[in-house]
């Protein structure tokens, strides 16, 4: 049997325990639980909207992330003429390297196109660019589509191994397949960037097409300049 | 003719701790009655925060409202024990969350006769607690405060008399421990 510390000689744990009372139950406070434990619905149902609440945030976080994730995808597709060729790992660019053969397949089972024909087409004028086609709205949800490896493609061909006659095949490919797609702003902006690596006139009348698509465009500032640039005599 | 229900002797629950059912029908009214204080000093002793008993405490009587229709009848003392248990286990996760996400804070309700002293006493009193094994922490609380028994704790805990002894001990060496280490960290503060 050991005796209770309220009851031993003074000293910190007694002084502690001391200072602790029994639990005392008043009408009052037996009353205030009964009442609320009478009326327990609205409780329950607040603790059902917080629960609600808690999921549709947690939903909605998740949503927000995964979309940061896709922006931080894309965002790193985006043309930088300022900047110096980035480096990419060896395992980005077997990648990369890898996609357009199956790109490519892809393409000419849906739409045949001949990279001649591509480099040749006149696009290079503004009477002979074709307005958009509407783009199916498949397009525009799927920005993981196979076909957004043609711009990521031009990126590293254009950025890397510096080739932008490659660079610029591509992106009209991608361009003829989604000219309303995802990625049709950075493969129009890309193409200027592009042609302007080649010192090609023809970057003016693919300024010209961004700044009508995109007049408040992310890369308008950057076609305006281009289209100044090589403008004709 | 179905058996009649099992039931409370009143008076004997007001005069001991009830473990078993006596001979008068065993009613929600006579539960929360008899064991009100009871579930309250359980939910204290398992740590749940002064401010948060009386939720704790309407918690399990709405258990006990849902599911009086189903017990045997057999532990009330027993029954109500592991439900408040869970409870202020349920209770402790949400007042982590409450304090993690909204900076809530366990504030100890002062009553108007508390002096400073006291109440720092009585603050004190419960960190220290909290950061006690849980097992030790309940059988000093209800041991050192409310009163039980030895014999009481162990019936409550389901545990021999001689393990509830061994925990006491273990448990005021801790609380002391613990009660210096949290001293000489604020003194450090200072």
């Amino acid at each position: 049997m050991m005796d209770r510390l309220r009851d031993a000689p003074p000293s910190e744990a007694q002084r502690l325990v001391s200072a602790m009372e029994p639990i005392d139950v008043t009408p009052a406070l037996a009353a205030g639980i009964r009442r609320r434990l009478d009326a327990p619905s609205r409780r329950r149902t607040n603790l059902r909207v917080l629960r609600l609440a808690i999921v549709v945030a947690v939903l909605l976080a998740s949503a927000f992330a995964a979309a940061a994730a896709a922006h931080h995808v894309l965002h790193r597709a985006q043309p930088e003429p300022q900047t110096e060729p980035r480096k990419v790992e060896v395992a980005a660019v077997e990648q990369v390297v890898a996609q357009p053969v199956i790109v490519a397949t892809t393409i000419t089972t849906v739409e045949p196109v001949a990279a001649t024909d591509t480099l040749s087409a006149p696009v290079a004028t503004a009477k002979h660019v074709a307005p958009p086609k509407p783009a199916k709205a498949s397009d525009e949800i799927d920005p993981e589509a196979p076909d957004a490896f043609l711009v990521i493609a031009a990126i590293q061909t254009l950025r890397h191994d510096g080739n932008a006659t490659k660079a610029d095949s591509l992106l009209v490919r991608y361009l003829q397949l989604h000219p309303n797609g995802a990625l049709a702003e950075e493969a129009l902006a890309l193409r200027i960037e592009a042609l302007a690596h080649d010192d090609d006139a023809r970057a003016a009348t693919i300024a010209s097409r961004y700044l009508e698509q995109f007049p408040r465009g992310r890369y308008a500032e950057a076609a305006r300049r281009a289209r100044v640039r090589f403008a004709a005599p | 003719m179905t058996p009649s229900r099992p039931s409370i002797d009143v008076q004997s629950v007001a005069a001991t701790f009830p473990v078993s059912v006596g001979e008068r029908a065993l009613t929600f009214d006579a539960v929360y009655r008899d064991y009100l204080r009871k579930v309250l000093q359980w939910a204290r002793a398992s740590g749940c925060p002064q401010a948060d008993l009386e939720d704790v405490a309407q918690e399990v009587f709405l258990v006990v409202r849902r599911r009086l229709d189903d017990f045997d009848g057999e532990n009330v003392g027993g029954w109500l024990y592991r439900i408040t248990q869970r409870m202020t286990r349920d209770q402790r996760r949400r007042a982590w969350f409450r304090r993690v996400i909204f900076g809530e804070t366990n504030e100890v309700e002062r009553p108007a006769q508390a002096t400073d002293d006291v109440l720092d006493a009585r603050l004190t009193f419960m960190r220290v607690t909290s950061e006690m094994n849980p097992e030790r922490r309940t059988a000093f609380v209800l041991f050192e405060v409310d009163g039980y028994s030895g014999e009481e704790i162990a019936e409550l805990e389901g545990v021999p008399v001689g393990t509830v002894w061994r925990r006491l001990h273990q448990a005021r060496r801790e609380f002391v421990e613990i009660a210096e280490r949290q001293s000489k960290r604020k003194e450090a503060r200072r």
